[in-house]
């Protein structure tokens, strides 16, 4: 940082467009980091600007007062009031208050300004809100606020110029003008006050409040319904997990196709010896069979994010409150749980806005359950070895199956978070308290944006990891080489092949070969790469006519379809994701939580693949 | 903006058979009294509109409601609430929809 930077910080309400803000004054200027000794996400970005001032911009977690109830809350109050070492005092506030939703942004902005920081108040979404019949008088709100008035629509390209002229039209010495620090925690009365001022101030400045959308309360009427409600995300949720199914066949098949003719070439075009085999036992069938996955990812990706944007979680999250309050997780747990369902990381990292601590834990306790994407190629991959493709009922039943495949996650998250709540008490005040935004149209831009950083990382994972546990796997399963004589496949007598059946000793009693021992050892540092080590393993077994055929329907002649359900059950509950348990060691700052979570999962695990296990067998048998 | 209330006419008509009917429900299932107005949010129905009265104690929730806006004098809507213990519920206050669990809004009187 330089010092002559001018430092900004960002406050406002939750969704109040200041992140958006935050993208359009800073672009890809960006860093994104941690608070020192906290889990809460700081976002610092850049800019310059015409007249070569640079100003340094923080995006402060969005908050309704300066009086928090959860960590993020905590750390805007404590950097507006300069009370972290770590982080100097900002020189000035920008304070956004969205224009659709203002008495509460002005509320905020009048408990803000108390703290003594030169501020500026940007009224965003004002287009939105003038479509709706808002009007405002900003020369009167600025001189009844004291503090100027602009207006920006950050959504929009050139939508914050007029802050950045302004911004730069002040005077140095006015960023530099050292605050005066006198503050206490606001009282009741205090708020109080603040909603009397600031409704006082709106009806002095002209103020009419945007109608409210004819669309947004009809489809509320619909989407909150008791049971109409239910009915459609129940639907929705469904028809995510058809479409996965369904719309990613034809561009997997394609990508399927081209690995198949890229492995052909190689191996007709290399001479016979280890580098050939590296290459196409090794990478292109371990890497292929992982990039395979990439169209149901961002499929999977693509709802999930619009879901996001239109406003609809929030929704969600009030539906499912009774469920969740049933086994002792708070409202909020909704969001990170859903987040889990695309990856746990995210989703661990997102119970930061949970407010109470007990409830916090125990959603991090339960977010490995949430079906992540990277378990996405082991069912697509078993589902489609063992499962017919066809339809019941109108449905497609590999569809089907995968649904209730997530279902078995949240049962188990459900029945794990109700065991914890038995064991050690729920808290008493479970906050919900969400606010449910207007709805809005997923932006285009937004989303394709969104995707692009998903694939990126999926192909990163796939050309970084995944590709380097490939060659180490190649090599352990080729050398030492057999000896001579041998009769059996070579991998048999490789190390990974003896560990392997080392394993299966263990692993036998739930139906698990060798071959899926192995796999599942490299399978620890990322899920997916299981698909891609059993495509090596298998290829390193087989005779070149194995090796030419797609690893499903290997895997479906190789393995009985018990062994096949109870690998299913196995990844349910396995935590097979180093990561995710790293990510859990930083936020509860112990080993304790990882070691349980890592215990109590492959129990679960062993449990539910013994149990499939035996009971598929019983079946197929009587 | 008027609040709509619980029509108070039927608590004045004892003979009205549907209120006699109602108050054999209310004996045994724990259900909100009809006949009198509710004195909570968590007692108004979809679509009912009231005054903020007051919250009572001053914790975190108490005030976290108030920063949200549920302060004296404000009106709030009640937009939907879920089966079968009108919990959690959906109230439009301060030009925004908040959802509260019933306890929450039971902090909340409303006149």
């Amino acid at each position: 940082m330089n010092a002559a930077d001018f430092r900004i910080a960002l406050v406002g309400l939750p969704n109040c467009g200041k992140t958006a803000l935050f993208n359009r004054m800073t672009g890809s200027r960006q860093r994104v980091a941690n608070y020192p000794g906290v889990t809460v996400e700081r976002k610092e970005g850049y800019y310059e600007s015409a007249s070569w001032r640079r100003y340094r911009l923080l995006d402060l977690p969005g908050t309704y007062s300066l009086t928090p109830t959860t960590l993020d809350e905590a750390i805007t109050r404590d950097v507006a009031l300069g009370r972290l070492t770590s982080e100097p005092r900002p020189e000035t506030i920008v304070l956004v208050a969205d224009a659709t939703h203002l008495p509460l942004s002005l509320r905020l902005a009048l408990e803000v300004k108390r703290i003594g920081l030169p501020m500026i108040v940007v009224l965003n979404m004002t287009d939105l809100a003038r479509k709706r019949g808002f009007t405002i008088d900003c020369g009167r709100l600025s001189k009844e606020l004291g503090t100027p008035v602009i207006e920006t629509v950050a959504v929009a390209r050139g939508g914050a110029d007029a802050l950045i002229t302004h911004l730069d039209s002040l005077p140095s010495d006015f960023l530099a003008t050292p605050p005066t620090m006198e503050w206490r925690e606001p009282s009741a009365e205090d708020v109080q006050q603040t909603h009397t001022e600031a409704a006082r101030i709106l009806a002095a400045s002209g103020y009419r409040e945007p109608a409210r959308s004819e669309f947004i309360t009809a489809a509320d009427r619909v989407l909150l319904h008791p049971f109409f409600g239910l009915l459609v995300l129940g639907m929705l949720l469904f028809f995510v997990f058809q479409a996965v199914f369904t719309w990613a066949a034809l561009p997997m098949d394609l990508i399927d196709a081209g690995i198949a003719s890229i492995a052909e070439w190689v191996r007709g075009s290399m001479p016979d010896g280890p580098l050939r085999s590296l290459l196409a036992d090794g990478i292109i069938a371990g890497v292929g069979n992982v990039i395979i996955f990439l169209p149901q990812i961002v499929i999977l990706f693509a709802f999930i994010l619009a879901l996001e944007d239109s406003g609809y979680l929030p929704r969600a999250a009030y539906l499912l409150d009774r469920v969740m309050g049933s086994v002792g997780l708070s409202g909020r747990a909704f969001i990170p749980l859903l987040s889990s369902f695309a990856c746990a990381i995210p989703g661990i990292m997102a119970t930061r806005t949970i407010p109470s601590p007990r409830d916090r834990l125990t959603t991090i306790m339960v977010a490995p359950l949430m079906t992540c994407s990277a378990r996405l190629p082991v069912y697509a991959l078993l589902i489609a070895a063992f499962v017919p493709d066809r339809d019941i009922g109108g449905f497609n039943l590999q569809g089907v199956v995968l649904f209730a495949l997530y279902f078995a996650g949240v049962a188990g998250a459900l029945l794990v978070a109700w065991v914890l709540k038995k064991f050690r008490g729920g808290s008493d005040t479970h906050l919900l308290m969400l606010e449910l935004p207007d709805y809005q149209w997923p932006r285009f831009g937004n989303l394709a944006f969104g995707l692009w950083e998903r694939a990126r990382l999926f192909l990163a994972r796939a050309g970084g990891i995944i590709l380097a546990l490939m060659v180490v796997l190649w090599f352990i399963s080729t050398y030492p080489a057999p000896p001579a004589g041998a009769t059996g496949p070579a991998i048999e007598y490789s190390f990974a092949g003896r560990l392997g059946q080392t394993l299966a000793v263990v692993l036998a009693p739930i139906g698990f070969n060798w071959q899926i021992s192995i796999a599942l050892i490299p399978g620890l540092a990322a899920r997916e790469v299981a698909v891609g080590a059993l495509g090596t393993v298998y290829a390193l077994s087989g005779d070149e006519d194995v090796v030419s055929t797609a690893l499903s329907t290997v895997i479906a002649s190789q393995w009985g379809l018990a062994t096949g359900l109870a690998l299913l059950a196995w990844y349910v509950f396995a935590p097979q994701c180093l990561a995710t348990l790293a990510v859990v060691k930083r936020e509860t700052n112990s080993w304790r939580y990882p070691l349980i979570i890592t215990a109590y999962l492959f129990g679960l695990a062993y449990l539910a693949a013994f149990a499939t296990y035996r009971i598929a067998l019983w079946y197929s048998v009587g | 903006m008027v609040g709509r209330r619980v029509p108070e006419t039927h608590s004045a008509n004892e003979n009205d058979p549907q209120l006699h009917k109602r108050g054999g429900l209310s004996d045994t299932l724990p259900m909100t009294d009809l006949t009198q107005p509710p004195t909570t949010l968590s007692g108004l129905r979809a679509g009912q509109s009231a005054v903020v009265d007051r919250i009572d104690a001053d914790d975190v929730l108490a005030r976290r409601l108030l920063e949200i806006g549920f302060f004296p004098g404000a009106s709030v809507e009640l937009v939907a609430s879920l089966w079968p213990a009108r919990d959690p519920v959906a109230v439009r206050v301060s030009g925004a929809t908040f959802a509260l669990r019933r306890k929450e809004a039971e902090r909340v009187k409303i006149r």
